[in-house]
């Protein structure tokens, strides 16, 4: 078939005025606040969103299905997670600081290079341990490796916020934020794919070992979304409630509530 | 998800957005979104990307992919109570003049004068969107009717009728000073 539109010149004028405006760049300076914006979501992403879950709707429907909806919403967990991440990395900072300043006391001089770690390779755990590194009792101690955002750092930034830990620390059984951390990755792993009383039975369990745990509010933004999916319909929504009441500022704020609206109809 | 396909999947966002951040904001512009409104937006649409990254196909050209996006975001943003009122509040006189403006503001004022805009924003949704498709991303009218789901003769009458729009709306409007800016989407139907 022949097409009678290909055949109806532009006037030139018009085609001048479009061609202009095929080559403008217009909203260079929108570009550059929108990259630093979405520069935190694409660290979010680093961070180990499920995003590359397969999912069946293609790019054109109208209607994501619920698990975009989780992936979206494990976006904004993310997002959260790593600005959260960020401000306990500080005070691991100042965790590793104080135990460094007790080893300078404890230690022989010649010991020193190896604590003071950022700037040399990591010993491996296999070293003799520096014994007398280790923390007084109550002090929280984070294992390094078990924060995202400290692998992410890792491999590009060239001085990491986070300092290497001491053999000891990297020999430590895993501390309660990663334990925390863990089971939350499990729960959100469970609701990307759709398996959620598997979701929600983890959650149970953190909220059994962690009643007042570091993660509460990625928790609660997971079992909202674990109901929802479940089409639990007025727990959730009990859930939102609650949330909203408890955290009336948080930034999970709208994935709580976009849980509640892209429940499966 | 391991950590070398996370980091795969950055850098082919980073990628993504480096290069054709700017179309999609012209895009959305295009599709009748107010300049001041574009940002927001465009960050709207790349957060959708990320989510449906896994319809993202590297073998094809990525920018239908994402106009398909910033279609559906223009879309509701023009079906959205806010713009609709905020078309009300135009109809207010316009700030006096010698009053401070930022670089930014006379950024999107010009943006908001533009004429290919003001044309544009005199074309039904309908038409505005066949036109740019065609006119403005150069794609075939096949491409167009199957992006849209509409007949390949639908895509014609309306890009003819658009054609003529749009020509008539360039000389009228050329004819008059461009503030105040017009309203046109208020006068349709």
């Amino acid at each position: 078939m022949t097409d009678p539109v290909f055949d109806e010149p532009l006037d030139p004028e018009l085609a001048t005025l479009l061609g202009r405006e095929r080559s403008d760049p217009a909203f260079a300076s929108s570009k550059e606040r929108l990259a630093r914006r979405l520069a935190i979501a694409a660290v979010a992403a680093t961070a180990g969103a499920s995003l590359a879950t397969p999912k069946v709707a293609p790019a054109g429907a109208s209607h994501a299905p619920v698990a975009a909806g989780s992936a979206a919403s494990g976006v904004a967990a993310k997002l959260l997670r790593a600005i959260l991440l960020m401000g306990v990395g500080g005070a691991v900072g100042a965790t590793l600081q104080a135990h460094r300043d007790q080893a300078a006391l404890a230690l022989s001089a010649t010991s020193l290079p190896a604590i003071r770690a950022s700037a040399v390779p990591r010993p491996e755990p296999t070293q003799p341990p520096a014994s007398t590194a280790t923390p007084p009792p109550g002090v929280p101690v984070v294992d390094v490796d078990s924060l995202p955002l400290a692998r992410a750092q890792a491999s590009g930034a060239p001085s990491a916020r986070l300092p290497a830990p001491s053999a000891s620390a990297s020999a430590r059984p895993a501390t309660s934020l990663g334990e925390e951390q863990r089971l939350l990755d499990t729960a959100r792993t469970a609701v990307g794919r759709g398996a959620f009383s598997a979701a929600l039975a983890t959650l149970d369990e953190h909220e059994a070992r962690f009643p007042k745990g570091h993660l509460l509010e990625e928790r609660e933004l997971l079992r909202v979304q674990a109901l929802a999916g479940a089409g639990r319909d007025a727990e959730a929504r009990d859930h939102a409630a609650q949330f909203e009441a408890r955290y009336p500022g948080s930034i999970f704020l709208p994935a709580v509530r976009e849980a509640l609206d892209t429940r499966p109809r | 998800m391991s950590e070398g396909e996370a980091t795969a999947l950055d850098e082919a966002f980073r990628a993504l957005f480096d290069r054709h951040a700017e179309y999609v904001m012209k895009s959305l512009r295009r599709l009748g979104v107010r300049p001041g409104d574009v940002e927001d937006l465009a960050h709207e649409v790349f957060l959708a990307v990320l989510r449906r990254w896994d319809t993202f196909d590297p073998a094809r050209p990525p920018r239908p992919w994402l106009f398909a996006f910033a279609l559906r975001y223009a879309s509701a943003y023009r079906q959205s109570a806010y713009v609709r009122r905020e078309r009300l509040d135009e109809s207010d006189p316009p700030d006096a003049p010698g009053q401070a403006q930022t670089g930014e503001q006379l950024f999107l004022e010009r943006e908001e004068s533009k004429l290919v805009y003001r044309a544009l924003d005199t074309l039904g949704d309908d038409k505005r969107v066949v036109f740019t498709m065609f006119e403005l991303d150069e794609r075939s009218a096949v491409d167009i009717a199957a992006e849209l789901g509409i007949p390949q003769n639908t895509v014609f009458s309306r890009l003819r009728a658009a054609r003529e729009e749009f020509a008539a709306a360039v000389k009228r409007l050329s004819a008059q000073p461009p503030r105040p800016a017009p309203l046109a989407l208020e006068r349709r139907p």
